[in-house]
């Protein structure tokens, strides 16, 4: 087990430290890049036509508008 | 043996609770058929991780002193049940199947537990799981994985494999699974059971162990449409405990279940869905579209918005919330998780901050347009629920082995669905010729529950799950899994 770093600075540098040591060089990350790279293109495409208006807390909203119209005009 | 009870174990959770409720059997000889038959099946199938016999039985003894008007009050009375061992009842160990938390003990009550608790169900364990519930094959080095009950060495699918595998070999009525990308879909179908993803916040998550908390699902598994419809029914609403537990009415998903399919238009895609399937769940899909059809549905074939940037979107989002919720305890004891578990969590920390963000930002917009390519022209959509039917163990450890994408094709068909946030619902068919179960997926608008188990409950009319008797699993020889 890793000592429990005392100050913040030790807490970054421990932190570095271990996103400098993560091994990805494994068979499960090697499938998981290969799925990502596999659709990357198209979820890229997607990324492309991002609007400010994009953004993450319209999507509890279009839940409910989308789930029924008893929802208009609820505050 | 209390033969009438046994025989009860094999029946809908629905029947189970008429009969307790009529007094017809006490709760005691039920449950104590269910934990008889889970401890002498529990060498073989390793569905539990603990078992509550005592507990269970103190419960059905309270259950059963209970006044006729009482019990009638209560939708789940007497049935026994058990959840993935992912949700917490205070002072009870709750491993999340991890060596790590091996000792755990809760120090709160899930809601849906509690629910369950008000319903009068009696929890009679805990089930097994992927560690952590990061993985689709159950595996995990604290209790070893659940074997299929259709056919030992293959996979019970994962990760709600003891939830699944449970049902499938009538130990209890039904149970609670999480569905991050088709986590309780994907079990059920490989096990011949009912598993639903219900709409992003229908049910509260509250003392349940987080995966990626932007596509968690609490989701029931049970063994027929109004099993699910009378659990959906309990669970589902508002929590005090759970801001993002939506505070939609939750109606009476049985009121309408046998409403007919006439006049409903439900859509069959004809791209990817056909191009990537196993010849024989093609087959299956295309009957069940007739079936329907010949209730009065109008199958309308449509193009769908391809699911595979939605698929890497989720993955990106999960993959990075798993790790940030992981950091510390892998940080510091790496060691103790499961070598598939932990290099998929690993892999999240390679996720950038933009990719993330995006991945958010685009999800409501992304929602409006599958709504208006998709429901604006269908009520529901007709899928296979997985590609194929469930791997054997030593076929997973082969694609494991050669790093092949075995472990990501078996959630292609579910896991868009966690992230546009829509509920749906896996369906058994039949075995296939392999002896596996093979099943077809119901997708639905936001809250369209209701809609889509009734149209599940008509096709069960019609055709119940074309299983041969279930195995007695008497003498089975359980194979090595490595």
């Amino acid at each position: 087990m890793n000592p429990e770093p005392k100050t913040p600075a030790d807490a970054v540098r421990d932190y570095v430290g271990f996103r400098q040591g993560i091994n990805l060089d494994t068979k499960e990350a090697a499938m998981m890049a290969r799925e990502l790279a596999a659709y990357a293109a198209a979820a890229e495409d997607l990324r492309a036509t991002l609007a400010p208006s994009d953004q993450p807390g319209n999507y509890r909203k279009a839940l409910v508008m989308e789930g029924t119209s008893s929802d208009e005009g609820r505050p | 043996v209390n033969r009438t009870a046994e025989e009860l174990l094999e029946c809908s959770l629905v029947e189970q609770v008429s009969r307790l409720q009529d007094g017809e059997l006490a709760v005691c000889d039920l449950v104590e058929a269910a934990l008889a038959r889970s401890e002498r099946l529990q060498p073989v199938l390793n569905c539990f991780i603990t078992l509550d016999r005592e507990g269970a039985l103190a419960r059905a003894r309270a259950l059963d002193a209970l006044p006729a008007r009482q019990r009638r009050t209560m939708p789940l009375f007497g049935v026994p049940v058990a959840h993935k061992d992912l949700f917490a009842r205070e002072g009870r160990i709750v491993t999340f199947a991890s060596k790590l938390y091996a000792e755990h003990r809760a120090s709160g009550t899930a809601t849906v537990v509690k629910r369950f608790d008000d319903a009068g169900a009696v929890d009679i364990g805990t089930l097994n799981l992927t560690e952590f519930a990061c993985g689709p094959y159950g595996l995990n080095i604290l209790v070893g994985p659940t074997r299929n009950p259709w056919k030992l060495e293959h996979v019970a699918g994962g990760s709600s494999s003891g939830s699944a595998a449970a049902l499938a070999a009538r130990l209890v009525a039904s149970s609670m699974g999480t569905d991050t990308g088709g986590s309780v879909r994907g079990p059920s179908s490989a096990c011949g059971v009912f598993g639903l993803l219900p709409t992003n916040g229908r049910i509260s998550r509250h003392g349940v162990l987080p995966l990626s908390h932007s596509l968690d699902n609490v989701g029931p598994l049970a063994r027929s449409a109004r099993d699910i419809a009378r659990v959906l029914g309990v669970v589902a609403g508002k929590d005090a405990n759970d801001a993002t537990a939506s505070s939609e009415p939750v109606p009476n998903y049985e009121a309408g279940i046998s409403a007919g399919l006439r006049e409903l238009r439900i859509g069959q895609p004809v791209n990817y869905y056909i191009e990537h399937v196993d010849g024989e769940i093609a087959a299956m899909v295309a009957e069940t579209a007739k079936v329907l059809a010949d209730l009065g549905a109008t199958i309308v074939p449509l193009e769908v918005p391809d699911p595979r940037p939605l698929d890497a979107l989720a993955n990106i989002l999960a993959v990075a919330e798993g790790s940030a919720y992981h950091r510390d305890d892998i940080r510091r004891h790496a060691d103790l998780y499961t070598p598939a578990v932990r290099d998929r969590i690993l892999f999240g920390f390679s996720i950038d901050a933009v990719s993330y963000i995006d991945a958010l930002r685009l999800r409501g917009r992304e929602l409006h347009r599958y709504m208006d390519a998709v429901f604006t022209k269908v009520d529901a959509l007709l899928l296979p629920a997985m590609p194929r039917a469930a791997p054997s163990y030593a076929e997973v450890e082969a694609a494991r082995s050669e790093s092949s994408d075995l472990s990501f094709s078996f959630g292609k068909f579910t896991r868009s669905f966690n992230y546009l946030g829509l509920p749906a619902l896996a369906v058994p068919h039949r075995l296939n010729t392999l002896g596996l179960p093979i099943a077809f997926q119901l997708v639905g608008r936001p809250f369209g529950e209701a809609l889509i188990l009734r149209i599940a409950y008509g096709f069960e009319q019609v055709v119940p799950p074309r299983f041969p008797a279930f195995p007695s699993l008497a003498e089975p020889a359980v194979p090595e899994i490595a």
